[in-house]
């Protein structure tokens, strides 16, 4: 069986593209665009892992990641960004990530980064 | 014999007559002079010789005429002379040198006088010296042209209000003639919504508590329109020192308070034109950097995951694996360069809190600038609203880039913080510093007027080679717990009462 994942991304193309290098692999089980439809989406759909963009209108990645720890949720959280930003990576890390993929390096790094961490280890890209 | 019996008693009738005409004559409180048929004189009492400081002898027949003032000497003869041809009663009034050597000015009334028999016998005059009353006059003619003519509007006022005495430029100023003025109060020309003050001012002048007091106040001109004068109104008391009248002087600045209200206006607009054009400027550099971020940078990495996608799936050619490598690297770098510029824009980590934008501008800087940036944080900073945030993070770029450019300082300490109700953030360096006033072209404008737009203020402190110490100050709404303490107390407050 698949793993289940959930994607939460703002950016249309972005959401699609993450969707097509991880449908092979895992089961997509909901995309969603915003921070706070990805609480909600999780709480319903209990994914094993959650896609989590950093930036996100409304509620932000590690906001996202931090009310879902809050609430106990034990799926695993991935973050991407363009951002390289080592204070951005400590904070998103410190909100509860167990990995962070730079979106250039999705292609290369982000299956890896899943399997690592569904594996109980962490990841994050080495272009950082 | 008869004849001359007669003649003798006359005279010892006249003799006793005329010792006690003389007698109390010397004792008037007046100066008398007496001439005879010849037009000269052949009397003059004590009064009058103690006046000039002068012996009879010298004063009879035309004598005395050498004390009167020689201005004045032609037109007291004449009117003598006139007179005297017609017999009538004159008056006269000229300077007389007294017995000190200074003139004095006399009033002289002089009546023809006749004998028993009805014959005509010469003048008798009394003269007083009315230099003091004169004076008086005078001080009262210049008092009042001063009065009249004075540039500035001027009342006598009653206790009660009304208009005593008004002069031409009060007149001219509420636009009443002098006629109307008389017949009103100032309570009914003065603005309603200054008329308490004025009265309770008024009240305290008349009732002896102050002696004058100043005001700028609103008439209501006899055209309708709003008159703005400053009043200087002050006591007249009486002998008893009651006070029943005031003296008002009223200028008018009408033109000054419209010029004012002017300048306000413009600087008003001026301000507001200046917090436009920043909100706007910021909006559009929002604006900017979403663009930049939420769209292009997002294309430019799905690029790079299509060109990494491409190269493990080519086969065969090394020379275009390399050039697909370099096209990727080249993206990511655009990804890097576009991510700088949406920084310096807009901080995208602001989506992170403003501790986190903070500590990633100093972190920046520091490696840009070569200048330590250490930071420091104080207090629960998620209290700041985002406006607030945004001005103090302009405020502390601003800042910095005057440490970076002016300061030649090797470390500079950023303190970010709430205290109480309010935001604060410091930027401190130990560099070369500058002289208060000189300042012009640091920014410190557009820092103002940052703060200025959230509520808050900066104090920058600097001397030459003391460093530069620039705080800013903002105002921020108290957060719920400490309402729900207020409350709290308030109840504490009340079991006690009980």
């Amino acid at each position: 069986m698949k793993p289940k994942l959930l994607i939460a991304e703002n950016h249309p193309a972005m959401r699609a593209k993450v969707a097509s290098l991880l449908q092979r692999d895992f089961e997509v089980i909901a995309s969603v665009a915003e921070g706070l439809a990805a609480v909600e989406a999780t709480s319903q759909f209990l994914p094993d892992l959650v896609i989590l963009d950093v930036s996100m209108p409304v509620l932000d990645g590690p906001d996202v990641a931090r009310r879902l720890k809050a609430q106990g949720c034990g799926a695993k959280i991935v973050f991407i960004s363009v951002s390289k930003d080592a204070n951005q990576i400590a904070a998103c890390l410190a909100a509860g990530g167990d990995a962070y993929v730079t979106k250039m390096r999705m292609g290369s790094d982000l299956i890896p980064a899943i399997t690592e961490v569904l594996a109980g280890r962490g990841f994050v890209s080495p272009d950082v | 014999m008869m004849q001359r019996t007669k003649r003798r008693k006359t005279d010892a009738v006249l003799g006793e007559s005329e010792v006690r005409f003389r007698l109390v004559a010397d004792t008037a409180p007046v100066m008398i002079w007496m001439s005879g048929t010849d037009r000269v004189c052949s009397y003059f009492n004590r009064p009058w010789l103690e006046f000039t400081g002068r012996a009879l002898q010298e004063e009879l027949g035309n004598g005395w005429s050498k004390g009167v003032h020689p201005n004045d000497l032609n037109s007291c003869l004449d009117t003598y002379t006139r007179a005297f041809d017609r017999r009538e009663a004159f008056e006269r009034e000229y300077r007389l040198r007294r017995h000190d050597g200074g003139y004095r000015w006399i009033f002289d009334h002089g009546v023809p006088r006749f004998n028993s028999d009805g014959s005509f016998a010469g003048y008798i005059g009394t003269a007083v010296d009315l230099t003091e009353r004169k004076l008086a006059e005078e001080n009262q003619e210049r008092f009042r042209s001063v009065f009249e003519y004075s540039a500035v509007g001027m009342a006598l006022v009653s206790n009660d209000g009304r208009w005593i005495q008004v002069n031409r430029a009060l007149c001219e100023i509420l636009g009443y003639s002098e006629q109307e003025l008389l017949t009103t109060n100032f309570q009914s020309l003065t603005h309603p919504d200054d008329l308490d003050a004025d009265l309770s001012c008024a009240q305290k002048v008349f009732t002896g508590l102050i002696r004058f007091y100043h005001l700028e106040k609103r008439y209501i001109h006899k055209q309708g329109h709003v008159v703005w004068v400053t009043l200087t109104a002050s006591a007249v008391p009486d002998a008893t020192g009651r006070v029943s009248y005031g003296v008002a002087q009223v200028q008018d600045i009408t033109a000054r308070k419209n010029v004012e209200a002017a300048l306000r206006r413009d600087q008003e607009e001026l301000q507001s034109l200046a917090g436009r054009l920043i909100t706007v400027q910021e909006e559009e550099r929002k604006r900017i950097a979403r663009d930049l971020h939420d769209d292009l940078s997002q294309r430019l990495a799905l690029l790079c995951v299509d060109l990494d996608i491409l190269r493990q799936n080519l086969v065969g050619s090394t020379e275009a694996a390399r050039e697909l490598e370099r096209m990727r690297r080249e993206t990511d770098e655009l990804v890097g360069d576009m991510r700088r510029l949406s920084h310096n824009e807009h901080h995208p980590q602001w989506d992170l809190g403003l501790q986190h934008g903070v500590a990633s501008f100093c972190h920046d800087f520091s490696r840009k600038h070569g200048i330590a940036a250490k930071l420091v944080h104080e207090g629960d900073l998620k209290q700041i609203p985002e406006t607030v945030c945004f001005a103090l993070f302009r405020v502390l770029q601003e800042a910095m880039s005057n440490v970076a450019k002016h300061s030649g300082a090797d470390r500079v300490t950023i303190t970010l913080g709430v205290q109480g109700h309010q935001a604060l953030l410091r930027v401190t360096d130990e560099g070369r510093g500058f002289e208060i006033g000189s300042e012009r072209g640091l920014g410190l404008i557009s820092m103002r007027e940052r703060l200025r737009l959230v509520g808050g203020t900066m104090r920058v402190n600097s001397s030459p080679l003391q460093g530069t110490d620039v705080e800013a100050v903002v105002p921020i709404p108290i957060p719920l717990s400490s309402n729900i303490l207020g409350i709290g107390r308030t109840g504490r407050n009340t079991s006690h009462e009980t």
